[in-house]
């Protein structure tokens, strides 16, 4: 009690010390939290979306491709053995049209007698559509397009815009929560004619009979159904969408290793200090008879209240975080997110990790300042020792820990190694990497005491040269603090650094691949579904017959299956060699698209790495008359559903996957007509129903969604500088105390106020200085991975180049944090009363 | 030397030597002492004379280079870590010179933590620590913190909280060394109610012979070495030594 007590009252006494270890705990949270929070709430978003539209339905038959399918096989299904029941959907994307917008929408066809089996519709107003003229609604999404029961709806399928009228809302969850609440239940006639008239359902839901096993019956519906069908869980489809998270979840899981590291190595430095600080108090403790497990019992205790802390703060930094994460990745993936939701998985680990991590950053000083005598630890403040002097086995220790990330890097230089399996190494390893170079640090800083000293002498005079000294004089302190800033050097240029490549990569991606004046559609389909509204082929000949237009390509995407893998089918057709032939990463780029067209297919870089497929050889394509073995042409390299693509001709495309439909028409101008184009477009867009976006809007859109990955890597960049700031206040704050006397004698001799102040900011700005030796080191080596990685995974190589600008940014950011965080101690220094300075104890 | 057979505290041929080769210092040297049950014994003698070393010894803060401690007949030679820290905590009370009172607990706490520490109910831990600082003198001053109370009274919560776990002998080392005249006097006549009113073993380290003069025995160090005995067998012999060592 006493004892707990004691820990409460002395954290109390030194809030700012408490704050920072707090903190230091709180930013490693965060980030784990917030972007589990986040992967986790898109990943769910993918699976909920296809378990809430299936209901009580555990199986569901679909075509290759999703594509529509004749709905008489549901009777035969119905009958099947182990099938409780079995219903029809038919899901229409379109274009929900309102004097505000466009916006996505997904269209249920059902039949109201026989859904009631497998969903519960639970009517907040009005009832069930009776004919194919009525819709039903959730209530969310009738406030949000300000529609009552009775309103007309507009939408655009793509058949066109048809009008239907609001019979009844829905209350949220079940059903109407499908799509993030973005979905209306019609008639299966309506949904097949907003899907242009299309006769079929793409769908069947299966109820398996109570004592059935579900894996039992899908093998024995799967031997029944006709080639080309799948019976699948629901849940299945969110294959796709996972698939497109991939590269996001890599670089995000790095960044939350770094930022636990960085949290890890801040709490260790602010203990290191309270213990310094309690060096009597625990050797009178100890005197009077508190053995060493009490003791380490205490100090471990406090870590972990600490811990506890740190992780309820980093929870809610957390929270803030993923909404904000949640935007950019739903701008990245162009997918209608729903909105972040609180799940036990993040929680559980951060009530893990928080006071884990304390306890583990702390254990190892805590055990061996308990076996210190009492008589040792009452002799001399700094008797601790483990303060002060660094041990002989940290340089050892510091290599051996930096050879696991230049191992992983070199793995995946040469891809030794399955890809994903490395790549899930990349985290693991830059936290072992950035614990090797702050072990290292106190090696670093010896070695650079010498011309630093000379260096500052030269700025700052003596006052430097006693900066450095009393850096010296505490070197496991000042290199605590200098691991901290270095590791926002790593996370400032290295992860920086790295994205900011990505981010060039997919610009000059857009600016080389896509040759065009216009695109015309209705909406960009979401890569999780890839699904939308497509317009009818016919419109080619309208568009064709433009004056002003030179080149008309169309495309459409549809998912699919190659060797088992669900991926994302582009089928496209372009005049001459078409952008794909600028993609071509491996393989013949001269004559790609004519092989493409005899029935040829290419993959993206992703899928080739992931199903070890090279240019001559052959997968397995699921079309829609079955497995159908396809040689590939070539490998490209693509950002189009993170790389998981199958590129398909237009005609093979159809006649393989059934595809029907254009979901983007892509134009180029005739010479000196693109005003002309754009203007007939636009008449065209109203009468057919399309948007249009130049080229211009799309590299804008594109650049938004870069712009918005840009602008939280800087928000991430400051706060770890934040926590830096706090570090280095926190360590020059201590040095202040402990030297109160020294530098009361100081001043009492000859040291004017403003030496004092200079003293102290020149001893920050040694701290930044060789900070940014092992951060630049660990920054490239960060970088370097990361650009493996990448190539590990996608296929393709981005060149490694350096951002001048982003490495300035860096050290003037680290040096001026540092500089910022001397004011106030130096104040605190400065302005000291002499006399009491001199009788400090 | 007594000859007592079971002395309370035992010290054979007791060496103590800081550092090594050309640069070590012997502090204590091959000193031989026992303190006998209720004995009040003062350890005289000038600065840097080993008296602090030895009771350091004596108490099991540090290991003698060479020779023996027994206390109550147990070797400390033979113990661990925490076998020894529970023999400090349960049968030997220390008293610092600088008080070493915990800052941000009150007297009260700073009393009961070593029955805390050993386990005791933190109720009885309080009860016990109220009643022994009202012993010392200081049941008005029970909540308050150390900064709150002079130098004379945090020595009586140090000396209440040696006292807390009833020990077989209390060790103070210069407890007066910090205080005024009057209230060091009043430090060394509380440790002489002690040991005359309820038999409490007492060695003390001072190099105050008026404080000295009310201890039964009084040892002289010199050199790390025990160089002289002299027994307070009266009042008058107290004051010849007072009057002595004054010069």
């Amino acid at each position: 009690m006493i004892v707990q007590r004691y820990s409460r009252r002395y954290m109390r006494r030194r809030p700012g010390r408490t704050m920072l270890s707090v903190s230091g705990i709180a930013i490693g949270v965060a980030a784990i939290f917030g972007i589990s929070l986040t992967i986790g709430t898109t990943r769910n978003a993918y699976q909920r979306m296809f378990s809430e539209l299936a209901g009580r339905a555990e199986l569901e038959i679909v075509a290759s491709g999703y594509g529509a399918f004749d709905g008489d096989l549901t009777r035969l299904m119905a009958n099947a053995p182990g099938v409780a029941a079995a219903v029809p959907v038919a899901v229409a994307a379109a274009a929900l049209t309102s004097a505000g917008g466009w916006s996505a929408i997904q269209v249920l066809g059902v039949d109201p007698s026989r859904d009631g089996l497998v969903r519960d519709y639970r009517f907040y107003r009005g009832r069930m559509f009776t004919d194919g003229n009525e819709v039903v609604i959730p209530v969310a999404l009738a406030d949000r397009t300000g529609v009552k029961v009775g309103d007309a709806l507009g939408v655009m399928g793509s058949a066109g815009s048809v009008s239907l009228r609001v019979s009844g809302l829905l209350e949220g969850g079940g059903a109407a929560a499908f799509n993030g609440g973005a979905v209306a239940f019609t008639s299966l006639a309506a949904a097949q004619r907003l899907n242009g008239g299309a006769v079929g359902i793409t769908s069947i839901q299966v109820v398996v009979e109570r004592d059935a096993r579900p894996e039992e019956v899908q093998r024995s519906l799967q031997s029944i159904v006709p080639a080309g069908m799948l019976v699948q869980t629901p849940a299945a489809r969110a294959a796709l969408g996972e698939a497109a998270l991939f590269g996001t979840e890599r670089g995000l899981g790095v960044l939350s290793v770094v930022s636990l590291v960085a949290g890890a190595f801040v709490i260790l430095n602010s203990f290191l200090m309270g213990l310094s600080e309690r060096t009597r108090s625990f050797a009178l403790m100890r005197a009077l008879g508190m053995t060493r497990s009490q003791v380490v019992r205490m100090l471990m205790g406090e870590a972990a209240l600490v811990g506890a802390i740190g992780a309820v703060v980093g929870m809610g930094l957390g929270m803030a975080l993923s909404v904000v994460l949640n935007a950019i990745v739903a701008g990245v993936l162009g997918a209608a997110l729903p909105p972040i939701r609180l799940t036990w998985p993040p929680v559980a680990l951060s009530v893990l990790l928080g006071p884990g991590v304390a306890v583990a950053a702390t254990a190892l000083p805590a055990r061996r300042f308990s076996v210190r005598s009492p008589l040792e630890l009452l002799g001399d403040r700094r008797a601790a020792g483990l303060t002060e002097r660094p041990s002989a086995w940290l340089p050892g220790a510091g290599l051996a820990c930096l050879l696991f990330p230049i191992l992983v890097t070199a793995a995946l230089v040469w891809n030794r190694v399955g890809s994903e399996r490395l790549v899930s190494l990349l985290a693991p390893a830059m936290a072992s990497g950035l614990i090797g170079a702050a072990l290292l640090v106190p090696g670093i800083f010896a070695w650079l005491c010498r011309p630093l000293e000379r260096g500052l002498t030269r700025v700052a005079g003596t006052e430097g040269r006693l900066a450095i000294r009393d850096l010296r004089r505490h070197r496991i302190r000042s290199s605590l603090t200098i691991a901290v800033l270095a590791i926002c050097v790593v996370v400032s240029f290295g992860f920086g650094n790295s994205m900011m490549i990505s981010v060039d990569d997919v610009r000059q991606w857009v600016d080389h691949v896509t040759p065009y004046d216009y695109f015309a559609r209705r909406l960009w389909p979401d890569v999780g579904t890839m699904s939308a509204p497509t317009m009818p082929e016919s419109l080619e000949g309208v568009l064709r017959s433009l004056e002003s237009v030179d080149v008309v390509d169309k495309l459409c995407w549809a998912a699919t299956r190659v060797n088992g893998v669900v991926v994302m089918s582009e089928i496209g057709s372009y005049s001459g060699a078409g952008p794909i032939a600028q993609e071509v990463a491996e393989g013949d780029a001269a004559g790609l698209y004519e092989r493409l067209e005899s029935g040829e297919v290419a993959l993206g870089s992703v899928l080739a790495k992931k199903l070890n497929v090279r240019p001559g050889q052959t997968v397995t394509v699921q079309t829609r008359a079955g497995q159908r073995p396809m040689r590939v042409a070539g490998i490209i390299s693509s950002y189009t559903g993170g790389g998981m693509t199958l590129h398909l001709a237009w005609p093979v495309g159809v006649d393989t996957l059934g595809v029907s439909g254009v979901h983007v028409w892509m134009l180029r101008a005739a010479p000196g007509r693109r005003q002309a184009l754009s203007d007939a477009l636009r008449r065209l867009g109203v009468e057919h129903g399309f948007h249009v976006q130049s080229m211009e809007q799309f590299r804008a859109t594109v650049d938004g969604a870069m712009s918005g990955v840009v602008a939280a890597l800087w928000v991430i960049i400051a706060f770890v500088f934040v926590v830096a700031s706090l570090g280095t206040v926190n360590t020059l704050t201590m040095n202040v105390i402990e030297q109160m006397r020294q530098l009361g004698l100081m001043r009492a001799v000859a040291m004017t106020r403003r030496q004092v102040r200079r003293m102290i900011v020149s001893a920050a700005a040694a701290m930044a200085l060789t900070s940014l030796v092992p951060g630049v080191a660990m920054g490239f080596l960060l970088a370097f991975a990361m650009g493996a990685s990448h190539h590990a995974v996608t296929g393709y190589h981005v060149d490694m180049t350096i951002h001048y600008s982003l490495l300035a940014v860096t050290v003037i950011g680290a040096v001026a944090t540092a500089v910022a965080a001397a004011l106030v101690p130096a104040q605190r220094a400065a302005s000291m009363p002499i006399i009491e300075a001199i009788r400090y104890e | 030397m007594t000859t007592d057979p079971i002395p309370v505290i035992r010290g054979s041929a007791l060496t103590r030597t800081f550092g090594d080769g050309a640069a070590a210092v012997t502090a204590v040297s091959e000193v031989d002492i026992e303190v006998q049950r209720g004995e009040f014994v003062a350890v005289m003698g000038p600065s840097g004379c080993g008296k602090s070393t030895l009771l350091h010894l004596l108490a099991g803060l540090d290991p003698p280079t060479s020779g023996r401690v027994m206390v109550d007949g147990r070797d400390l030679a033979d113990m661990d870590d925490d076998t020894l820290t529970l023999l400090r905590r349960r049968r030997i009370g220390f008293v610092f010179q600088a008080f070493n009172l915990l800052d941000v607990l009150t007297a009260r706490e700073n009393v009961a933590l070593p029955l805390e520490l050993d386990g005791r109910r933190p109720a009885d831990a309080d009860a016990r620590a109220v009643a022994v600082l009202e012993r010392v003198g200081l049941s008005d001053r029970l909540d308050h913190t150390p900064r709150d109370l002079s130098g004379g009274e945090q020595q009586r919560v140090a000396l209440a909280r040696a006292l807390v776990m009833e020990p077989l002998v209390l060790m103070a080392d210069e407890p007066t060394g910090n205080l005024d005249t009057a209230t060091g006097q009043a430090i060394t006549d509380l440790l002489r109610s002690l040991v005359d009113d309820a038999g409490q073993t007492v060695l003390m380290v001072t190099h105050n012979p008026r404080h000295a003069s009310s201890a039964d025995r009084i040892l002289h160090m010199r050199d790390g070495r025990l160089v002289d005995e002299q027994r307070m067998e009266s009042p008058r012999a107290a004051e010849a030594l007072i009057a002595e060592l004054q010069g």
